[in-house]
């Protein structure tokens, strides 16, 4: 993804578009408006009192203060804190496999979909990556500007090394920070899966969304020959001949790492979400909210 | 060695070649970039190691297109096998009883010699053809000229010394059956000496490994003859010999030589040719291939009668005639007579003369060649206008090798229909040779002056075979150097090498036989066709596996 494709109009128009059509995804059983209500900050007996301000025709009538009209003669209305409905945190996969191609640009729209949501539809988004920076936090629509272009640092690869290195640090950094998050998305290709396996105690505060991202190119092996493999992580080179056997190797142990990474999420109270990196970000996006994966 | 017609056919494929390894250099270069490096090194673990090198099936096509391409591009290269091979060769294996003796390494000459053969048949090249001929007795042939030199090998192993024999004749007779362009090959024993190869050489007619004449040249027919050759050592050592001049009544000649090995000296002897008859050279002592040290020829005896011209026929300062006569003389070393009438012409003289009249035919011994002179009874009126050459007597000794295609005469005298005609024409004779007593009389019904026979090639010739015949010379009229008993057969084919080294004695580089080219442009479209069969296969497995393929590939897929 280029540098400023992510503070491009034509992407914000998307990212708008998106949330709209997740705001009515994100609840089943109740209305559009009334499911987003659930997310906008409402007060309830949970939240306390912040201010006074002048009354405007269309306010609430039932925060008017009828006190202060007594004492004073005019109306005003009560203002409260919001209440504090926790935050999307976003674990960002930056390793060498994950911000190459396609996987790489999907993992930078999918994180921008949901931390986007997350400050226009909760109190927030917290921004972790690994390799990368100490989570940072994002709340009130003007940091949405301010998320997307930290976004776009990660995604040109600056600012990489200052912060946790593995999944694991990066969960213990943003559980050290005591985060009340409502959702951590974790977006990486989950190879290997100890790492998820050891990171996802550390979450059981929140709820965890696994994306899966992987390459559909891996799931069709080449021809039958030699052929020359190079790891994405490393870099690592390595000629092995592909043959029938070998082939039908190879996707039984996709497979079953495909399995792995689902029953480790499953065996942790998480949700998972497999993504090929042939489809939009859009379509990812709805896919994974229209399962429900974001169900409370 | 291949040949090709139209080489640059080639480029294309060679191109193609270039292009393929190239793409195949780019394609190991390209990775496949992967998370799960590690899933395929698990995935290949367990593969058999000569799985690993299977090609894939896109190469397995791309190679076989390229062979059917380079295959068809070849064929239309025009190409064809030109090899060193193609020489024919006559193996004589002698077998002898003094084949039977013992060498110095306890084998016997004749395992030697047999030992020999094979050793020269392994190192045929394609298209050789040889024969095998034993010796004994006399050469009898054994396996006939074959390019399957396995029938030669079979029939070698069966091959026998013969307790007791007499050879000598049998190898100067096996010489004399040699013909063009084949290499006869001895394998024998010589006196003191052990097995040692004896190799006969193309277009060479007198050449072995020891020590010989090697050619001889005589001038003649004049007086005195002279006889040139030369002496080559072959051997290893410095050899002393003699080449000694004899026969027919003559004082014998001597002359002594010492060439060193490889060598070549000249000699020259000089006799007179008068007596004629035969002259013997040979070389003393013999070599170790006596049968071709002597040398015999046979010398006719020279013309003996003057030449006379009747100078009144001849107004002409320079004649046709006397410039052909004055030739003539010169030649064989004498001198040329005129005289102004009959009566003058001495009674041994051939007598020349052309046109004018006989009142009466000349009868001296002598003889005469007369061109258009009228003779009663013979030769007059009435003239024969432009008569064309119909016929002539090509085995006359007078007119052998001789052509009259192309003779013209815009008048003749006729009447000489009584005489043996030599040349005819469709109004009657226009030569004719008369016997009138002792005499002979060679007449042409036309005068040199009417025909273009003065400037045609024959008249000398025509004119020098007429005196020969005239004087009575041998049946061909033509004095001769021949060669008779005892000389090679003169091989004569054009030059080639071979080198053959023989198991034991000295080599000899000799001319090899001619090449020979065999087009293989059928092998290589059946090859093309064999290519092109075998991708078409490959494209069919291809096509009814690819759905099994996909099927396959859907149900693994995660």
């Amino acid at each position: 993804m280029s540098e400023a494709s992510l503070l491009d109009p034509a992407f914000l128009a998307k990212l708008e578009h998106l949330s709209r059509l997740a705001r009515r995804l994100l609840s089943r059983e109740r209305s559009a408006e009334e499911g987003i209500k659930n997310l906008r900050h409402a007060p309830s007996a949970a939240t306390s009192f912040q201010e006074h301000r002048s009354y405007s025709p269309g306010d609430d009538t039932r925060h008017i203060d009828w006190n202060a009209y007594g004492r004073l003669g005019e109306l005003f209305v009560k203002v409260f804190e919001p209440e504090k409905r926790g935050e999307i945190a976003l674990l960002l996969d930056r390793s060498a496999s994950m911000r190459q191609g396609r996987v790489g640009s999907l993992s930078l729209e999918l994180a921008a979909a949901f931390g986007f949501l997350g400050i226009g539809g909760l109190d927030g988004a917290a921004l972790a990556s690994f390799p990368g920076p100490l989570p940072e936090r994002f709340f009130g629509e003007d940091s949405t500007m301010d998320f997307l272009r930290r976004l776009q640092d990660l995604g040109a690869s600056r600012a990489l090394s200052s912060g946790p290195q593995t999944l694991k640090d990066a969960a213990k950094a943003l559980a050290a920070q005591r985060s009340r998050s409502s959702w951590t998305v974790i977006l990486s290709d989950f190879f290997p899966a100890e790492p998820l396996e050891e990171a996802l105690p550390l979450l059981r505060r929140s709820r965890v969304l696994c994306v899966h991202l992987f390459d559909p190119l891996d799931q069709e092996p080449p021809e039958r020959g030699p052929s020359l493999f190079e790891d994405a992580e490393s870099g690592r080179r390595r000629r092995l001949p592909v043959t029938g056997q070998v082939r039908e190797n190879y996707l039984r142990l996709l497979r079953a790492h495909f399995d792995r990474v689902e029953r480790v999420a499953r065996e942790h109270g998480a949700r998972c979400a497999r993504v090929g990196a042939d489809i939009s970000f859009e379509a990812a996006m709805l896919g994974i909210l229209s399962r429900g994966a974001l169900d409370a | 060695m291949i040949r090709l017609e139209n080489p640059w056919t080639l480029a294309l494929p060679l191109l193609g070649l270039i292009v393929l390894l190239w793409r195949r250099y780019r394609r190991q270069d390209n990775a496949r970039r992967t998370v799960y490096l590690e899933l395929w090194e698990k995935a290949a673990a367990g593969v058999k190691i000569w799985e690993k090198w299977r090609v894939p099936l896109q190469e397995w096509r791309l190679l076989l297109l390229w062979l059917a391409c380079f295959a068809g591009a070849l064929a239309a290269a025009g190409p064809s096998w030109v090899g060193r091979g193609g020489a024919r060769y006559r193996l004589i294996l002698d077998r002898s009883a003094s084949m039977s003796a013992l060498t110095s390494e306890g084998k016997t000459r004749f395992d030697e010699a047999r030992a020999g053969v094979a050793a020269f048949l392994a190192e045929r090249g394609m298209g050789d053809r040889v024969s095998l001929w034993v010796l004994g007795d006399r050469m009898e042939p054994l396996v006939a000229e074959t390019e399957r030199l396995d029938s030669v090998r079979a029939a070698l192993e069966g091959i026998l010394p013969l307790p007791e024999s007499e050879n000598s004749q049998a190898l100067e007779a096996s010489m004399l059956h040699a013909s063009e362009n084949l290499v006869t090959i001895f394998f024998s024993d010589s006196p003191g000496r052990n097995v040692e190869t004896i190799l006969w050489g193309v277009g060479d007619p007198i050449a072995n490994a020891g020590f010989v004449a090697a050619s001889a040249q005589g001038t003649w027919p004049k007086s005195a003859i002279r006889l040139r050759g030369e002496i080559r050592n072959f051997a290893s050592a410095a050899q002393s010999r003699a080449v000694v001049l004899s026969g027919s009544g003559r004082a014998t000649q001597r002359l002594e030589f010492s060439p060193t090995p490889g060598a070549t000296q000249e000699f020259e002897f000089s006799f007179d040719r008068a007596p004629g008859g035969r002259i013997r050279l040979s070389l003393e002592p013999p070599d170790a291939f006596p049968a071709d040290d002597t040398l015999f020829f046979e010398l006719a005896s020279p013309p003996q009668a003057p030449l006379v011209l009747l100078s009144a026929s001849t107004p002409d300062a320079v004649s046709p005639l006397e410039a052909a006569a004055a030739a003539l003389s010169e030649e064989y070393d004498f001198s040329l007579q005129r005289v102004a009438d009959l009566a003058a012409v001495p009674a041994d003289a051939v007598l020349l003369a052309e046109g004018g009249r006989f009142e009466i035919l000349p009868s001296a011994r002598g003889g005469a060649i007369l061109f258009g002179t009228q003779i009663p009874g013979l030769l007059g009126e009435p003239r024969l206008l432009q008569p064309k050459v119909t016929d002539w007597k090509r085995e006359h000794p007078i007119l052998r090798g001789l052509s009259f295609d192309f003779l013209a005469c815009t008048q003749a005298w006729s009447g000489l229909g009584e005489a043996e005609p030599l040349v005819s024409s469709s109004e009657g004779p226009l030569l004719v040779g008369v016997q009138k007593g002792e005499a002979r009389i060679v007449a042409s019904a036309f005068r040199l002056a009417d025909s273009n026979l003065p400037v045609q090639a024959n008249f000398p010739l025509l004119l020098r075979r007429a005196y020969a015949w005239i004087l009575g010379n041998p049946e061909d009229g033509v004095p001769a150097l021949s060669w008779t008993g005892g000389q090679p057969a003169f091989l004569d084919a054009s030059e080639s090498t071979l080198e053959n080294v023989p198991p034991r004695g000295p080599s000899k580089v000799i001319p090899q036989g001619p090449g020979f080219a065999r087009d293989f442009l059928g092998s290589c479209v059946i090859l093309a066709a064999i290519f092109l069969g075998l991708l078409l296969l490959l494209e069919l497995r291809a096509t009814f596996s690819a759905g099994a393929r996909n099927l396959e590939s859907q149900a693994s897929k995660p």
